[in-house]
């Protein structure tokens, strides 16, 4: 090693790439400081970042963005740097804003969606008694669900509400990473249950924690926590320890711990909070029964993560408060990859987040969304290039060829030449963009209003599944909707009335009032004929249901249906018109407000539709990038050498051929491909040597490499190969590799 | 018997198979599982199925002959059974008719086994085919055709050979690769790396050094495209996320280079070479707390890594007892860590071998996952995403980057040394640490190894067979027979003196030793022939 380092001290030697670890220093700090910021051709994705100190900025705490309004801009300057440093700014701004919004309503939803969990929970901790349990150590499971990332947040809260709003006394949260040993988890248990306290009540403390009683108690002795439970100003609290992760718990521990507890029942109050991602059989299971007898207590179920996820997802998109919102394929995206892969909420949070960054940060366009409320401020901000950027939107085209195929030119020619007629119809686009988005909500929540009256309940898509679809347009005229219609018909004037009262009490937004007026007099009508009629339920004339006979020819159920018909009291016609009438009234409004975002002007700005930047940051495929860089290295370098123009490159389409130009590993990457599951190296290296030898045997050709150069990038290309992850060396044969994977898999 | 014995086992068998090859593509793929769509799956699973069917077609068109069911499937890739099986048959049938066929068949069969007798996989199925073809096409001519026992077998094989057929060129890459490389077998070559002149680790670097890259230009490029994107991850950074590289080829540079661009006095670096054999998660929080409180700071930190953490978390709260800092009052406004500094992480291969433990890495995404801690990472490893469960992917809150430079890999990231002495019986090390262990003991011992391996040699020697064949016990001396040759060449007096010295050996791995059946001793020096000379040439010249 030593000869090597002392080899090295050559051009290309960095001692510190040697070094385990070591702060770094920048090695020409005060020239870095002064080189200007480059400039950018592209105006897409790539960004370079203002020059300067970078930020103090949390997820958490975005307020330090107003505290401070000198302060980091991360954002590029657009459009090849033509954007002003004021619109840039701007920009990062309004980011700012949006998702600051955005999170806070996220933020409590997730709250919110514990509540009630912790409200029971809090409340079984505040009433139990080890003396209403039989002397049993007071137990609460609670059953959290698989999705063990959000398992942390669930029990901070859970703490915090225990020790913080309710008073109950001190709660320690346990995980398996504290658990190493018993010692160590009592000494965590006993500093957080006594530390808590400072923060409580202010004036004391520091007298209660420097009293000592005399004898001098090891810090893992419970003695301690007995101490500080007797002193007066804690008098009457609880100790709550909750055990996050039980199954991940050594089990020895756990039972150590929980007999303890036990043991110190008398003295201390303990209450018991257990954590179970799988189900308590389980549990029942990893614990020996003579603890088991030793707790006593309730099991809580946490809310469905599904329904938490569709919460925030429906906030997020059709949500009214919502500005930006995800695009159809992404969201289809996002939710295909929640449902297989049970990603936490938080995955979805952070994705959600990704797509307000990227919107903000590489489209220049995204500044529109500054200005809904304040339409008149973008005239400032529209610059010859937005203006060009917006005759660019497939969007805009989308309109100009439609607007051609009409053979409508004089619009299109307006549209194309006269800025000023563009302002306008960008502000008018704006507008429609938002109020789109208002109707669309509004339609899917009648919809799912509608849905619930439905008889047959099953295969119920939930709603934030109807939105991509909603989004592509398909839900219009799907058999989603038209089952619905045909239910409608054949409801009886009770469940009717309800429907409508339900629906107008949902529009009472000022967005759509059509509908509402529409229905309100056919409500009435109804109302009135169920007054007149001495029947409680009125049936339209399409609910004729023909299945209590047993009659089968089409025939005689004609017959029936005419008799029915005819039986029809005549309230119940009158009503069967009122029933059509809503019928239509309702398809009416769904064809109308469930169009696809397709035909709207500027979409592409408000909703953020994207794939390729989620996928590629999200659900990255590390491998495969890996096996292309190998088995294709042209595909990244670019280079001419290494295609396959020459004359292989005929014989055989399929698979590029390997290149004496390649990179080592790349060339050894490829004859592993070809080889079977066990590589013999010195064979290896003969094939390795034919391609890129200078060929003392024969045909390979000039520019080759002597044997030893040859021999060094083997060993090299050989390394990369096993760093990687590749092969092996194999203990079945002398110099032998294993192969450890296969390419595509 | 046999027959039965067939019949019972093969349906049992699908099944099993079927379950054996969902597992081994599910067992494959479980990093693809985390990203491919249920889409994906599905499409696995029925390329599965419709290979185990065509397995099942395959065998089920010899549903004729019932016990040729079993027999076909194993007999497959082996000629040798296959000749087995056309003797057996014989015999079974006590075949007395059609004579010339069977005495074809028989030849050939009885040709086959003798000739791979004792290889248990066969080298070249082909090729005995092809042998097969032609004895058959001989046949033909010779008789009229009307033989059974003939016609059996060669409608087999056409069956067989049209499978074949659809199935060439083997594939090389997917699920198909995996199982055609499997069921080929492997047959490699006996040739081992002693036929290559051995490199010295000096002269490697001087040749490497020496040998100029090609696609200098396309590399820069590459770079260029990369070191674009720093705005991007800064201000990916900047909003909570963490960000990870991976791609071919070492990332290093571009790290550094990210990192000088990121660098401000309140920005605090610290780098971590995941590759380093000895970087211990200690080393990193330590280096933390160095950036935070200055290198001279004289804060206990305790010397559990996770009550580190615990305290380097409670200082980047700011939620530190003021008690603490009550004794160093004048230096404790400036050791407290500024509010709005923070701590940037540049850990290069986070699946370095040294940091991959799981305790090292939930400990690293807890350091990640705090709000003012932020990390950029690189990983090399094909598998490195298997790492983490959800809640550490959770906590890492990573957001990849595909950063392909095609970089060299540093030595110390992918090492050679290992490589460079493979000939030494892939033990690292190999016949050269053996020269200098021996510079630096004393002449009895060197005296004693050099007995040992004369010894062995001769041995080879006389055998005949040795050098490239197996290093083993078969050419040791046994202990008593190297004591009483130590005593006799005055390097030892006593037993105790003799262990030590072989202590020696065997600590370095130049002497192995075991007890064979009878239960006595046998020494030998776990090289081969050639490595054998070469340490007694040193040990003479020396």
């Amino acid at each position: 090693m030593s000869t090597a380092i002392q080899e090295n001290q050559g051009t290309d030697y960095d001692p510190q790439e040697h070094l385990g670890c070591y702060i770094f220093t920048p090695p020409n700090a005060s020239s870095e400081a002064q080189r200007p910021p480059k400039r950018r051709r592209t105006s897409t994705s790539k960004g370079v970042k203002q020059k300067g100190k970078a930020t103090a900025v949390t997820t958490t705490d975005n307020s330090l963005y107003e505290d401070d309004p000198e302060g980091e801009l991360l954002f590029p300057q657009l459009f090849g740097g033509k954007e002003s440093p004021a619109v840039a700014k701007r920009r990062w701004e309004s980011y700012n804003e949006l998702w600051e919004e955005q999170e806070k309503r996220t933020n409590e939803i997730l709250a919110s969606m514990n509540e009630k969990m912790l409200e029971e929970v809090s409340e079984f901790v505040k009433k139990a008694m080890p003396e209403s349990y039989d002397g049993k150590v007071p137990t609460a499971v609670i059953l959290v669900g698989p999705n063990i990332a959000s398992h942390g947040l669930l029990f901070n809260q859970l703490a915090t509400r225990i020790q913080v709003n309710e008073r109950i006394g001190p709660a320690v949260v346990l995980s398996s990473k504290d658990a190493t040993n018993l010692k160590g988890v009592l000494k965590k248990l006993i500093k957080d249950a006594t530390q808590e306290d400072q923060g409580l009540d202010d004036e004391e403390d520091t007298v209660v924690t420097k009293k000592t009683q005399g004898a001098k108690l090891l810090n893992y002795d419970l003695q301690i926590l007995q101490n500080w439970c007797q002193e007066p100003a804690h008098k009457g609290l609880k100790v709550t320890v909750a055990i996050q992760d039980t199954e991940a718990f050594d089990s020895n521990i756990l039972s150590d711990l929980v007999s303890l507890m036990s043991a110190y029942l008398n003295r201390i109050p303990f209450t018991l909070l257990l954590g179970v991602a799988t189900s308590i059989e389980i549990f029942h299971e990893k614990v020996p029964k003579s603890i088991i007898r030793l707790m006593r207590g309730e099991k809580f179920d946490v809310e469905r993560a599904e329904e938490c996820l569709a919460r925030i997802f429906n906030d997020a998109t059709i949500g009214a408060k919502s500005v930006l919102r995800l695009g159809p394929s992404l969201s289809d995206f996002l939710l295909r990859r929640q449902k297989n892969h049970t990603q936490s909420i938080q995955a979805f949070v952070a994705a959600l987040k990704y797509a307000y960054m990227s919107h903000f940060y590489a489209n220049p366009l995204s500044i529109f969304l500054a200005f809904v409320d304040d339409l008149d401020g973008l005239d400032e901000a529209l610059k010859p290039e937005y203006l060009e950027a917006v005759r660019n939107l497939p969007s805009f085209r989308r309109r100009v060829e439609s607007l051609l195929e009409e053979k409508n030119t004089k619009p299109v020619r307006l549209l194309l030449d006269d800025d000023a007629h563009l302002h306008d119809v960008i502000k008018a686009s704006i507008s429609l963009c938002r109020n789109y988005t208002k109707c669309l909500a509004q339609a899917l929540e009648v919809l799912e209003i509608a849905r619930s009256f439905m008889v047959n309940q099953n295969n119920k898509l939930p709603r934030h599944e109807l939105y991509p679809k909603a989004l592509l347009g398909e839900l219009n005229g799907s058999p989603v909707i038209r089952e619905l219609l045909l239910a409608m018909k054949k409801m009886n004037s009770t469940k009717l009335v309800a429907l409508i009262d339900r629906v107008i009490a949902t529009i009472t937004d000022e967005t759509d009032g059509s509908l509402q007026k529409a229905l309100v007099p056919l409500r009435e009508r109804i109302a009135a004929l169920i007054k007149d009629s001495q029947k409680k339920n009125l049936n339209s004339e399409f609910d004729l249901s023909v299945s209590d006979t047993l009659r089968a020819t089409v025939v005689s159920k004609r017959v029936q249906l005419s008799e029915k018909k005819s039986a029809l009291t005549k309230e119940e016609e009158e009503y069967s018109k009122c029933v059509k009438a809503v019928h239509d009234i309702i398809e009416q409004y769904f064809s109308e407000n469930m169009k696809g975002l397709e035909g709207l002007l500027l979409h592409e700005v408000f909703f953020y539709d994207l794939l390729s930047p989620h996928r590629d940051v999200f659900a990255p495929r590390s491998r495969y990038a890996i096996e292309r860089a190998l088995s294709r290295p042209q595909d990244y370098l670019g280079c001419a050498c290494c295609s396959d123009l020459s004359e292989y490159g005929n014989n055989n389409p399929s698979d590029n051929p390997i290149m004496p130009t390649m990179p080592a590993a790349s060339i050894l990457y490829k004859l592993y491909l070809e080889s079977g599951t066990l590589i013999n190296t010195f064979d290896l290296w003969s094939a390795f040597y034919s391609i890129v030898g200078d060929g003392e045997g024969g045909d390979a050709g000039e520019g080759g490499v002597d044997r030893a150069t040859g021999q060094v990038l083997f060993y090299r290309g050989l390394a990369e190969l096993r760093a990687l992850g590749f092969v092996r060396a194999s203990k079945k044969k002398t110099d032998h590799l294993a192969k450890l994977a296969w390419k595509g898999l | 018997m046999a027959p039965e014995l067939n019949i019972t086992w093969v349906p049992n068998l699908r099944p099993s198979y079927l379950l054996l090859v969902l597992f081994y593509s599910l067992y494959l793929i479980p990093k693809q599982l985390r990203t491919c769509d249920i889409q994906q799956i599905k499409e696995i699973i029925y390329h599965v199925l419709v290979f185990t069917s065509y397995w099942r077609t395959k065998n089920n068109e010899d549903d004729g002959d019932p016990w040729n069911t079993g027999v076909v499937r194993n007999a497959d890739k082996s000629a040798r059974r296959k000749g087995a099986r056309i003797m057996l048959q014989k015999a079974m049938n006590g075949d007395l008719s059609d004579a010339d066929d069977d005495e074809g068949e028989d030849v050939l069969a009885s040709k086959i086994y003798s000739q791979l007798g004792l290889e248990e996989e066969l080298d070249d199925e082909e090729d005995v085919e092809d042998v097969e073809d032609v004895e058959d096409g001989l046949l033909d001519e010779e008789e009229d055709g009307n033989s059974q026992g003939g016609k059996n077998p060669r409608k087999k094989r056409t069956t067989k050979k049209k499978i074949q057929e659809k199935y060439e060129p083997p594939p090389l890459e997917g699920f198909e690769s995996y199982f055609e490389q499997h069921r080929r077998g492997t047959k490699t070559s006996n040739s081992t790396l002693a036929g290559l002149p051995q490199l010295d680790l000096g002269d490697y670097y001087r040749l490497l050094r020496e040998y100029p890259l090609p696609h200098e230009g396309e590399r820069a490029m590459l770079m260029d495209v990369h070191r674009e994107n720093f705005g991007q991850w800064a201000f990916e950074l900047s909003q909570g996320f963490n960000v990870m590289l991976y791609g071919y080829g070492s990332k290093r540079q571009l790290l550094m280079g990210f990192a000088a661009k990121i660098y401000t006095p309140k920005n605090h670096i610290v780098v971590v070479n995941g590759y380093v054999p000895a970087v211990t998660t200690r080393d990193i929080l330590n280096n933390i707390f160095a950036t935070i409180l200055g290198v001279e700071h004289r804060r206990k930190l305790g010397s559990n890594p996770n009550d580190m953490l615990d305290k380097l978390i409670e200082l980047l709260d700011g939620e530190e007892d003021d008690e603490d800092n009550d004794e160093d009052n004048d230096e404790g406004a400036s050791t407290r860590f500024p509010s709005d500094a923070r701590i940037t992480l540049i850990i290069h291969s986070l699946d370095g071998e040294s940091i991959r433990a799981e305790r090292h890495q939930s400990l690293l995404s807890r350091l990640a996952s705090h709000p003012r801690v932020s990390l950029v990472a690189s990983t090399d490893h094909i598998k490195a995403p298997l790492l983490w469960d959800s809640a550490k992917v959770s906590q890492f809150n990573f957001l990849w980057h595909d950063a392909t430079t095609f970089q060299p890999y540093s030595s110390a990231e992918a090492s050679v040394e290992e490589l460079l002495y493979m000939g030494g019986s892939g033990r690292a090390g190999g016949t050269k640490g053996v020269k200098y262990v021996l510079a630096s003991l004393p002449q009895n011992a060197k005296e004693l190894y050099r007995i040992l391996v004369s010894h062995q040699l001769q041995a080879m020697e006389e055998d005949g067979a040795g050098g490239a064949g197996e290093v083993g016990e078969m050419y040791g001396v046994e202990y008593k027979v190297l004591y009483q040759m130590g005593v006799e060449e005055f390097i030892c007096s006593n037993d105790m003196a003799f262990r030590t010295l072989l202590k020696e050996f065997q600590d370095h791995q130049m002497v192995t030793s075991k007890k064979d059946v009878q239960g006595t001793e046998v020494l030998w020096a776990p090289f081969r022939k050639e490595e054998l000379e070469s340490v007694l040439e040193d040990i003479m010249v020396a």
